[in-house]
């Protein structure tokens, strides 16, 4: 509790009055200053608030689709005396955007009273929990003013849906199942590999009769062997990779996050194993898998977990990438490639990506661009970051630049027609 | 966005309801955007706390015009200032209005005035600068959008009611004890006014 000092002044004010009242044997301003001196004597016998508060929420609908307004309604209700001045500010979770009426109110309460006041918030992937509400009460002639919190649990789960048919060309480590990526390996397939002589029981058709035509020697044709893919996707979802060009726009980990749906469902779609990580000190893995059921899985860590939430983690929990290194690979099956989002605007994520490439999980880098392109800073933020990939090509990670504006279907296609398996 | 309690300062200007930092590199929001402008609260006084004060400040200046002419100016120049503490939601100017309007009984006092639209006068002008006070408290804590009617109009009546006793109370004293006091009384009531504004301080 504290106390306002809105008063501060008033006795000074009045003394004065009444001392220059008398003065002049006026009556009028003494009998002002003796107006005075009852708000004075009001206020001297105002006593502290005691706000007893319950407070419910209800959201429109807990599972909204990305982006789609919720009109959210609070209740206040008085559960002891009688509250003359009370003004709320709800605790409306960091990750979601106030769009219409603040949420804030001011009213009056009269025992076992209840206001209600709404506003609207735009949904954001993630799971969203509301903070406690705070509350600020003054007695009638506003001496006595009392902070307190009164909590009221609501949650809001945005999950958007795994969609889009972004696909990227694999690298070629593989699983010994059956998929769709091409392998150096020689056997059934479509594409040709190689020839070799010919052996008892080889199947006829794979004979190469022109060959046995001019040379008189059976040989057969090899195709390359097409298998699945264990893919693990990597968000670098640091503090630092939330950075976007302009601070209204879709962070680079918001657009990672994206990306990573949408390459994770057509990965699934194709027969691949995916699994998914991110590489925050907030600890999420899931083990690279095929299914519905696991496709549910990885729909839902991608968009509730808090690892991967819009909002950065505190500096609370601070990194160590080499210890999350060793964690990881410890996890990693030995077949699986990765694909790492990062902005790279630092070196944790490059470092990764070379150590990782260079320990056999070979490693594609897709990198949302977020330096802004005009202003000194942000050019050299894009000329480091330049510097940072040009190495990372160098050293055998293949690097996907995806620009600020482009879709990431565009640049993944771009990518395609580029790569070779 | 987070709802933290805003600081109430003794200068809050309207242009501390706080752009979005644009500087290099920039920070994404959290959710990646900005809330838009519509839920950021504004740090106005709202309408209604306005109107009230104002008009409840014009009708003071009446009240001391009619007791004499040098309090009505005072109190005018009173009320300017409180409009203006409204407008630009400063603390400190409407401290000063509510300093001025103590000079314009300061005039009153110097020239010679009726007593009864004085006390009226002193209730209004206790009542002007209260609801404008609470203005300013609910644009720093809430914002101009939030709905705060109910909350204004309660302040409004109690800071009204308050005033409204004291003023009666004191007139009707004046009546019943009107007549040629000595000036010994007049010392005696000085003194009496002193012990007892003196215990309700703070």
């Amino acid at each position: 509790m504290t106390r306002t000092r809105r008063w501060a002044g008033l006795v000074g004010a009045a003394l004065l009055v009444l001392g220059v009242g008398v003065v002049f044997l006026s009556p009028g301003p003494v009998l002002a200053a003796a107006v005075a001196g009852g708000v004075l004597a009001v206020r001297a016998a105002a006593t502290p608030p005691e706000p007893e508060l319950a407070v419910q929420r209800r959201l429109e609908t807990a599972a909204p689709e990305p982006g789609a307004d919720v009109r959210v309604e609070v209740t206040i209700r008085n559960e002891g005396d009688a509250l003359s001045d009370l003004r709320l500010l709800d605790g409306v979770p960091d990750g979601l955007a106030v769009v219409d009426g603040p949420a804030r109110h001011a009213t009056s309460l009269r025992p076992g009273d209840a206001a209600t006041f709404a506003y609207t918030v735009q949904a954001a992937r993630g799971h969203h929990s509301w903070n406690p509400t705070t509350v600020i009460a003054r007695d009638p002639v506003g001496v006595h003013e009392r902070e307190t919190t009164v909590h009221a649990e609501s949650e809001l789960r945005c999950v958007p849906a795994l969609q889009g048919t972004a696909g990227l060309p694999l690298r070629g480590l593989t699983t010994p199942y059956a998929g769709r990526v091409s392998t150096d390996v020689g056997g059934d397939g479509i594409e040709f590999h190689a020839v070799r002589e010919y052996r008892r029981g080889d199947p006829r058709a794979r004979v190469d009769w022109n060959r046995a035509a001019r040379t008189g020697e059976l040989a057969t044709l090899q195709l390359r062997e097409e298998r699945a893919a264990t893919v693990v996707l990597v968000v670098d979802a640091r503090s630092t990779a939330y950075v976007a060009p302009e601070p209204e726009r879709e962070s680079a980990v918001e657009r990672s996050v994206h990306a990573a749906g949408a390459l994770g469902n057509q990965l699934l779609a194709a027969g691949d194993r995916v699994g998914a990580s991110a590489f925050s000190p907030r600890d999420c893995w899931v083990a690279p898998d095929t299914g519905s059921g696991h496709r549910a899985r990885l729909r839902h860590a991608l968009g509730t977990d808090p690892a991967f939430a819009p909002s950065p983690p505190t500096a609370a929990d601070p990194i160590v990438a080499r210890l999350w290194r060793q964690r990881f690979r410890r996890r990693l099956p030995t077949e699986a490639q990765l694909i790492l989002f990062s902005p790279c605007v630092d070196d944790p994520p490059v470092r990764l990506a070379r150590r990782l490439n260079a320990l056999g999980h070979l490693v594609t880098l897709v990198t949302p661009d977020p330096t802004p392109p005009s202003g000194v800073g942000g050019r050299l933020a894009g000329l480091e970051r330049g510097l940072r990939l040009a190495g990372l090509r160098s050293g055998g990670v293949r690097v996907l630049e995806w620009g600020p504006t482009e879709p990431f279907a565009v640049a993944a296609d771009r990518a395609a027609r580029r790569w070779s398996g | 966005m987070s709802d933290a309690r805003a600081v109430e300062g003794d200068a809050v200007t309207p242009a501390a309801a706080g752009g979005p930092d644009a500087s290099g590199a920039a920070e994404a929001a959290p959710g990646g955007r900005e809330a838009p402008a519509a839920a950021v609260p504004t740090r106005a006084v709202p309408a209604l706390s306005t109107a009230t004060a104002v008009m409840l400040g014009a009708l003071a200046v009446a009240f001391l015009a009619a007791a004499s002419l040098a309090a009505g100016a005072v109190g005018l120049l009173a009320l300017a200032l409180l409009v203006a503490a409204l407008t630009v939601v400063s603390r400190r100017l409407c401290r000063l209005a509510g300093a001025t309007f103590a000079a314009a009984f300061l005039a009153a006092a110097a020239t010679p005035a009726t007593p009864a639209p004085l006390v009226g006068a002193a209730v209004l002008a206790v009542a002007a600068w209260d609801v404008a006070d609470h203005g300013l408290g609910l644009a720093a804590h809430v914002g101009r959008e939030a709905g705060t009617a109910r909350n204004e109009l309660v302040h409004a009546a109690a800071s009204l009611a308050v005033g409204t006793a004291g003023g009666a109370v004191a007139y009707g004293v004046s009546l019943v004890a009107d007549g040629g006091q000595p000036v010994s009384a007049l010392v005696f009531l000085l003194f009496g006014g002193v012990v007892i504004l003196a215990a309700l301080r703070e």
